[in-house]
């Protein structure tokens, strides 16, 4: 199955994917909701231009819907995320689409019920581990 | 569709462009210095980590940080990246280096876990004050560093110029805005993430809530004194209201003047 790469501002690099054709959109109405401002915008916009990536501004899911039938593409591979609004559009694309997460680098393995009320809790639980290195976690 | 363009002269010409084409987004008319985006500029910054002396002096306003919160921020380098390389150069003495990598994973894991409640109070302040007795805007004279705080207006001023703030600085701002001034945190929040590069509801709104006492068993405050030590006297030496400071006082001083109300219960 063909894929394209639709990178996002939570995860803004290619590494293990750097064949494929890749995305950035610029979706004013979210960056709005974001918050973001020019300075975060120019930030961002250099750090695509050294990825050499396609980049439009619009609407995202419309976006990558087109770019992917440009690609002739049915699997979007991306970066995990923990932003809602951005979970909310991951969501819509993937009843057209099959999602394929990259992998990250381990920092820590969460343990199954993570305490997280206070920093100190989920430490004790982690702090050990997090000072291995990423080829020996878990 | 079009694409918009990837090749440009310089970075000057770049930011002219993004002037201009995302103009409804300037934050103000000062001209920004900000770190540059991508890996290359990163890179750098990864050599020059000494996790030694960034755990000696990476409590004052001139101490090692490493500065990588924006790379960080955008995945454009991961925490284990970092965590990885701290080991390799300084074994058990990067430990206070991998501790402060570990609050970014933190509030990452309770963000995924809060969605959008990261910006609801996640239990109720202990400062013993009510939600009525917060304002709900920012006063505008906070914003453009024009309280005649000579260190609250530069940290204000930093901030919407470069993007970044050192840990105490977003400290000392958020604890000003919320106990000094009584706002409700959302409102600084906010602010920030206007501003941050590194800015990301998971670490500022936790952080936020994490001096508001909304996240943590009391209220983060600080003094003129600590103040002082962090900054070697900096913006104290020429500040319009040195002689009539609001952070001066011990901790329980000021505690007493801010939060009254806990008094009268102790
Ligand atoms: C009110 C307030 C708002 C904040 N908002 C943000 C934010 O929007 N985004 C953000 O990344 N950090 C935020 N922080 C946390 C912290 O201030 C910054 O991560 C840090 O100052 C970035 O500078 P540095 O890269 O030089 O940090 P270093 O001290 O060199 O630390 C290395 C990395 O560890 C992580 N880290 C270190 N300290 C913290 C911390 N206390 N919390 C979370 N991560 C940490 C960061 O990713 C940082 O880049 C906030 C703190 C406060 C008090």
């Amino acid at each position: 199955m063909r894929a394209i790469v639709w990178l996002h501002e939570d995860g803004l690099r290619l590494d293990d994917c750097r064949e494929l054709p890749a995305l950035f959109v610029f979706d004013d109405a979210l960056m709005r909701r974001l918050g973001y401002g020019l300075k975060r915008i120019t930030f961002i916009y250099e750090t695509l231009v050294e990825l050499e990536v396609t980049i439009r501004r619009g609407d995202t899911a419309s976006e990558v819907q087109r770019f992917a039938a440009e690609h002739g593409a049915e699997t979007l591979r991306l970066r995990p995320t923990v932003c809602p609004e951005r979970l909310a559009i991951i969501a819509d694309l993937a009843r057209h689409f099959a999602i394929d997460e990259l992998p990250e680098p381990v920092f820590v393995t969460a343990p199954e019920r993570l305490d997280l009320k206070r920093f100190s809790r989920y430490w004790r639980r982690v702090g050990a581990q997090a000072m291995l290195p990423t080829a020996k976690q878990g | 569709m079009t694409d918009l363009p990837t090749s440009f002269a310089d970075r000057e010409a770049l930011a002219d462009y993004l002037r201009q084409a995302f103009a409804d987004f300037a934050e103000g008319d000062a001209p920004p210095a900000t770190l540059p985006g991508g890996r290359r500029a990163a890179e750098p910054l990864l050599e020059a980590v000494d996790p030694p002396l960034y755990a000696r002096t990476r409590n004052h306003l001139d101490g090692a940080v490493t500065r990588l919160s924006p790379y960080l921020r955008h995945g454009i380098v991961t925490l284990a990246e970092v965590r990885d390389r701290a080991l390799a150069t300084s074994g058990e003495r990067a430990a206070k280096l991998v501790n402060e990598l570990g609050w970014r994973d933190y509030y990452q894991r309770a963000h995924a876990k809060l969605g959008q409640r990261v910006w609801e109070d996640q239990e109720p302040s202990k400062t013993g004050l009510d939600a009525a007795d917060y304002a709900s805007d920012l006063p505008p004279e906070v914003e453009r560093g024009e309280t005649s705080l000579a260190c609250i207006d530069a940290f204000a001023r930093d901030l919407a110029r470069t993007g970044y703030l050192h840990n105490h600085a977003r400290m000392y701002v958020a604890a000003y805005v919320v106990h000094w001034r009584r706002v409700r945190w959302q409102a600084g929040a906010a602010w920030f993430l206007r501003h941050l590069l590194d800015g990301d509801p998971a670490s500022n709104n936790l952080s936020w809530q994490w001096v508001a006492s909304t996240f943590s068993h009391k209220p983060y405050i600080f003094n003129r004194a600590n103040l002082e030590r962090a900054t070697d006297g900096r913006y104290c030496r020429d500040c319009p209201s040195a002689r009539d400071c609001p952070f001066a006082g011990s901790y329980e001083e000021l505690a007493a003047r801010l939060f009254p109300e806990l008094e009268r219960v102790a």
